[in-house]
């Protein structure tokens, strides 16, 4: 057979099987998606977005979201720094009321905030059984901000509508009218009477019936309270503060360059800009704002604007400079991730993700068995015999009954001696 | 001969009424065009993309764009360069999901590879399908899906791909051989088919 115009199927009838088996199971549900994508073309949400009054809506609404993730952050003290207090941690049970000023609080040291607008009034119902925490919105803004991989499966319940996490960031609104949920970063998963849907960043949903405008959040309340950190011991309910305390009266509000700058960049991302411009505003940030409240915060969205761009090999130096550099950001532990995701899937380099496999395979977090597993397949590919049966043999006693236990089996028959 | 075979459903759109956004032109073209788009979506983006949405997408971008065609265009060629930017761009943003996410769908050997069972028990034969084209190459998938899958001609796939028929060929003839290699490491064998 050659290539000047034979068909080299006529002899091999197993390819010829082959090719008509893959036509077959690539054509199970065509009809079905033709019309299906047919049905999306015709429907008014198909056509081009701008001028478009709900997406305005929508979009106001994301970056007003982002405002109040921003002044969220403004309170959210970095855990070095010794003379901010740091944030109220939310029992189950307990209520969270911002019936005086926008409120802040916890759910977990280093895994999740919340960031209330004054008016709101919500509270940590029992954990799930699987003991992931369940926040209920009674009414008002909520914003839940999430380090990916802590937390699992937390849920917010906003009257029928439920908000499961899978590492993000995002705000919900329940008014009289309906329920609004804006996604900032992450994905989530949003189910309601009409089924579930996963929303991605800049995405929004929405219970109110068509044509009517969300409501504003009460944003100015919310930067207004946001600007001073909250006072060492103070509660999570500004209705009840402890016995001898004076709230502080809140100062003016004002937004300096620095922290409009980093707003620029949080709509960007909400908006789902185009990674290249992301990379572009996260290094001019950077380059003037070397030292700041939010360079963690922008480097890292720069390690994943660089990763999306595709730029894999300055994404993985870029993710070992901020784990460098910060070595207590709550977003270490992702950024850690993705530099081995990047040195493993994209580079194809398993010698470089070792170094971040072994910082994730350090103590008992829900990712360490996982990266235990990647770090014994990575050794043992690097001929480190030891060093990856130990990891393997390590994943098993993290996680017996893990994703990767029974490969990590199999791996560790072949690799011992 | 393949290359004798009929040059099946090549649109003879009036590219006049498509520059001019005549209605009945365009509908005519989105009519016909659609599935061919819906097709290339589930066969070129792998499993772990949404063939719809990037389907969706496409035909956004090439009736907003239909403006731009020149006199005489090879409109296959051009709505196929449309999908395979379309496509590329949410690979890309299903590789970023897939890390951001904790979620996990298709489970993933070390080795890049699918597990068989589980692809097949969470997403049936459609997804191994996917999943075996998607070990291929960019080209090669190309190459197979548009000269084996859709038995174009070598003419009509060069025309596409901006190549020429003997280089089709020859790139048909490795795509195909990387074809058996990618079902045998999957798992993916035709139904009935015991070995």
């Amino acid at each position: 057979m050659t290539p000047q115009g034979h068909d080299p199927r006529a002899t091999d009838p197993g390819l010829d099987a082959l090719l008509g088996q893959l036509r077959d199971d690539l054509a199970q549900g065509e009809d079905a998606s033709i019309q299906r994508v047919a049905h999306r073309l015709r429907s008014p949400a198909a056509a081009p977005s701008r001028g478009i009054p709900s997406w305005l809506a929508a979009g106001a609404m994301v970056a007003t979201a982002a405002l109040t993730l921003l002044v969220v952050r403004i309170v959210t003290p970095p855990p070095p720094d010794p003379t901010v207090a740091p944030l109220p941690t939310v029992a189950a049970g307990q209520e969270l009321a911002a019936r005086e000023g926008a409120l802040a609080a916890t759910l977990a040291e280093g895994g999740a905030s919340v960031g209330l607008a004054a008016g709101t009034i919500a509270r940590r119902l029992a954990d799930a059984p699987s003991g992931a925490p369940v926040l209920e919105l009674d009414h008002g803004v909520i914003t839940v901000d999430v380090v990916p991989g802590m937390l699992p499966g937390l849920r917010v319940r906003a009257g029928q509508v439920t908000v499961s996490v899978l590492g993000t960031s995002f705000a919900v609104t329940r008014t009289p009218e309906g329920v609004d949920v804006v996604v900032l970063r992450g994905i989530v998963e949003v189910t309601s009477g009409a089924g579930s849907r996963e929303l991605r960043a800049g995405e929004s949903f929405t219970t109110r019936p068509p044509g009517q405008p969300a409501d504003e959040p009460p944003i100015d309340a919310v930067r207004e309270a946001a600007v001073a950190p909250p006072a060492p011991g103070e509660r999570p309910s500004a209705q009840a503060p402890a016995e001898g305390e004076e709230a502080d009266e809140p100062p003016t509000p004002t937004l300096t360059a620095v922290e409009e700058e980093f707003i620029g960049i949080q709509d960007a991302l909400a908006a789902g800009s185009d990674a290249g411009e992301l990379v572009a505003m996260t290094t001019g940030y950077l380059d003037r704002h070397p030292r700041g409240t939010f360079t963690a915060e922008v480097a890292a969205i720069r390690v994943e604007a660089l990763a999306r761009e595709g730029r894999a090999r300055e994404a993985y130096d870029a993710a070992a400079a901020f784990v460098a550099d910060h070595p207590r950001s709550p977003r270490r532990t992702q950024i850690l991730q993705l530099q081995a995701t990047v040195a493993r899937d994209r580079l194809q380099d398993c010698a470089l993700a070792l170094e971040p496999y072994r910082s994730l395979a350090q103590g008992s977090s829900p990712q360490a068995a996982e990266a235990s597993y990647y770090l014994g397949v990575c050794a043992l590919e690097q001929g480190l015999l030891d060093e990856g049966v130990a990891a393997l043999e390590r994943c098993l006693a993290l996680a017996p009954e893990g994703t990767h236990a029974p490969r990590a089996r199999e791996l560790l028959e072949t690799a011992r001696p | 001969m393949r290359d004798e075979r009929p040059r099946g459903e090549r649109p003879a759109d009036s590219s006049a009424g498509l520059r001019a956004g005549e209605p009945d032109a365009v509908e005519a073209f989105a009519a016909r065009a659609q599935p061919r788009v819906v097709r290339w979506c589930r066969k070129l983006g792998g499993p772990r993309i949404d063939a719809e949405d990037a389907a969706q997408e496409v035909m956004v971008v090439a009736l907003g764009k239909i403006h731009t065609l020149g006199p005489d265009p090879n409109l296959d060629a051009w709505l196929f360069a449309i999908c395979r930017r379309v496509l590329a761009n949410h690979r890309r943003k299903a590789w970023f999901r897939r890390w951001q996410s904790t979620a996990v769908g298709i489970e993933e050997r070390p080795g890049g590879g699918l597990d068989p069972e589980r692809a097949t028990a969470a997403h049936g034969r459609l997804q191994l399908a996917q999943a075996c084209l998607d070990r291929l190459s960019a080209r090669h998938r190309e190459v197979l899906v548009l000269y084996d899958l859709e038995e174009r001609s070598a003419q009509e796939v060069a025309a596409i791909l901006d190549s020429n028929p003997q280089a089709v060929r020859a790139l048909a003839m490795r795509a195909r051989k990387k074809l058996k290699q990618a079902a045998q490491r999957a798992g993916y064998r035709p139904q009935g088919d015991g070995r």
